[in-house]
């Protein structure tokens, strides 16, 4: 079990938050600020680290008010791994300057097709990589991750430990892949498997309501047709 | 175990004896399967955010991120100290601190949002004032904060915390019901009156919009926390002298939800009906976003 706080299994990401009281957070907007810094946090988790470099492109209303919420602040606060209630957050653009970090700001009139008013696109330059992540706030601080790269339609939403893996298709292979994580005795609460369009490369979302222990990756690694795995940890 | 209305709440507290700040925390260790002295922890942890957020709130300089409030609560402050409002001492001071955490929030503060960060500053002015007037310590201020936390959770349950969904009779008058709930509760009411100040506050606020200039959390949010975290004594009061709420809790929730359902979409949260639309406003925005 990871130390993080003993609230795991429940899916409550934040221990500063209860049933109406919570969370604690830097104004002034659940969805623009508060939810902003979570899908900066979560980009960052999805790559890995921090990146060099990251262009972001507010679509929506992020577009419209982000000066008014701090909404530019609050994504490269995320992308810094600054929680929510980080009080550095509004000095975010000074800091990811003093890392080096270089931050460019697009406006696009054009919301992503079916994606929520509150939607921002991370390209994150990390080597000579380049990732594309889209991720959309959709109240009350609650964010979605709904691309990464090529694969569309995804649901990770930040509450929950998620593994990606990337293997090759073969019958039997998501079956051996969650037979793993239920060996762990834990329990699978999402699962988006995209293989089609990929040809003979398979990528597989699964979020967990229960944390995930770092072994479970040697141990999915070891399945035939298994290509690499990866953690995308709870917010 | 399910507590999910006032009705809910009175059985069991009749049951066990308990108090509602006791159901309270024993209900919430249940649903998130945590300990209850990890609860109150975390509690304190709130606590100390609200003191914090009224302390730098209370001195915070300069304009708000959209720049319509610029730490005008110092005007106020200034009456206060020169006796000059016709307000009493304690509502005044309740007004101050209202105002403070809530420009604060608008100036990217550090904030307990309370059910949400454009209400912030109704529950922690009422509760910390009152609290310090009547001498209290940690432990029942605490208490007070778990009985406003289930009011607010019977409220989301049943019908919408969510400007956007309800407007702002969701949003503001959800935390004045807490607070109400709360003020009673440091008053040492029963149950029932805390329930009772709770459905007063809530009732009052029925039919209030969100139409907020620009989108943003400032006009007339602000200054609303101010009133409405005086409207939550309000109510408090009237429960603690024995007056009863005609529309008990439980059906003034289905009232807000009924007319939350009948409100269009300007009036909630979109700034396209309301104040929103007003000439002001939309000057307003104007200079803002060009």
């Amino acid at each position: 079990m990871s130390a993080r706080e003993d609230n795991s299994g429940s899916g409550m990401g934040n221990v500063n938050e209860f049933c109406s009281i919570g969370p604690v957070m830097i104004g002034p907007s659940s969805s623009h600020t508060a939810g902003a810094v979570k899908l900066g946090r979560l980009a960052r988790a999805i790559v890995g680290h921090e990146p060099q470099e990251v262009e972001i492109v507010l679509y929506g209303s992020f577009a419209k008010t982000y000066k008014g919420h701090g909404t530019d602040k609050a994504l490269v606060a995320g992308l810094l791994d600054l929680k929510v209630d980080d009080e550095r957050i509004p000095d975010a653009l000074e800091i990811a300057k003093q890392k080096s970090l270089h931050i460019s700001f697009k406006k696009d009139e054009d919301l992503p097709e079916g994606c929520h008013p509150n939607t921002v696109k991370f390209i994150l330059k990390i080597g000579t990589k380049r990732r594309k992540i889209i991720g959309s706030s959709l109240g009350g601080g609650d964010v979605i991750v709904t691309e990464i790269d090529n694969y569309k339609k995804l649901k990770i939403t930040g509450r929950y430990d998620t593994i990606c893996i990337i293997h090759k298709n073969r019958p039997g292979i998501i079956r051996d892949v969650t037979a793993v994580i239920a060996d762990f005795d834990i329990n699978v609460n999402y699962l988006e498997s995209i293989t089609g369009t990929m040809g003979k490369i398979g990528y597989t979302f699964i979020s967990v309501d229960q944390d995930l222990p770092d072994e479970i990756v040697k141990r999915i690694n070891t399945i035939a047709g298994i290509d690499r795995t990866y953690l995308i940890r709870r917010l | 175990m399910e507590l999910e209305s006032r009705k809910d709440l009175l059985k069991y507290c009749q049951k066990t004896g308990k108090s509602l700040a006791e159901v309270a925390i024993e209900y919430e260790s249940h649903l998130f399967k945590r300990s209850k002295d990890a609860l109150i922890a975390d509690m304190k942890h709130v606590l100390t955010v609200m003191e914090e957020s009224r302390e730098k709130g209370g001195r915070w300089e300069g304009k708000t991120l959209g720049g319509m409030f610029s730490n005008e609560m110092k005007l106020l402050q200034k009456n206060l100290d020169n006796s000059t409002t016709l307000s009493g001492r304690l509502l005044t001071k309740v007004m101050v601190d209202a105002l403070s955490i809530a420009s604060y929030n608008a100036c990217m503060g550090r904030i307990v949002a309370a059910p949400t960060a454009g209400s912030c500053g109704i529950l922690p002015a009422a509760l910390l004032n009152v609290r310090d007037e009547l001498g209290l310590g940690i432990d029942e201020t605490v208490h007070a904060l778990f009985v406003a936390d289930i009011i607010g959770y019977i409220i989301a349950q049943n019908a919408t915390v969510s400007g956007a969904e309800g407007g702002c009779q969701s949003e503001c008058g959800t935390a004045a019901a807490m607070t109400a709930g709360a003020i009673a509760a440091l008053k040492g009411a029963e149950p029932e009156v805390m329930l009772n100040a709770a459905a007063l506050a809530l009732k009052n606020c029925l039919g209030l919009t969100c139409d907020p200039v620009a989108t943003l959390v400032e006009v007339p949010c602000i200054k609303r926390n101010a009133f409405l975290a005086v409207h939550a004594i309000v109510a408090a009061d009237l429960a603690l002298a024995g007056i009863k709420s005609v529309i008990p809790f439980d059906d003034v929730i289905v009232a807000l939800k009924d007319t939350a359902s009948r409100m269009p979409p300007e009036l909630k949260e979109t700034s396209e009906g309301g104040l929103g639309i007003t000439k002001t406003a939309k000057r307003i925005k104007r200079d803002l976003f060009a």
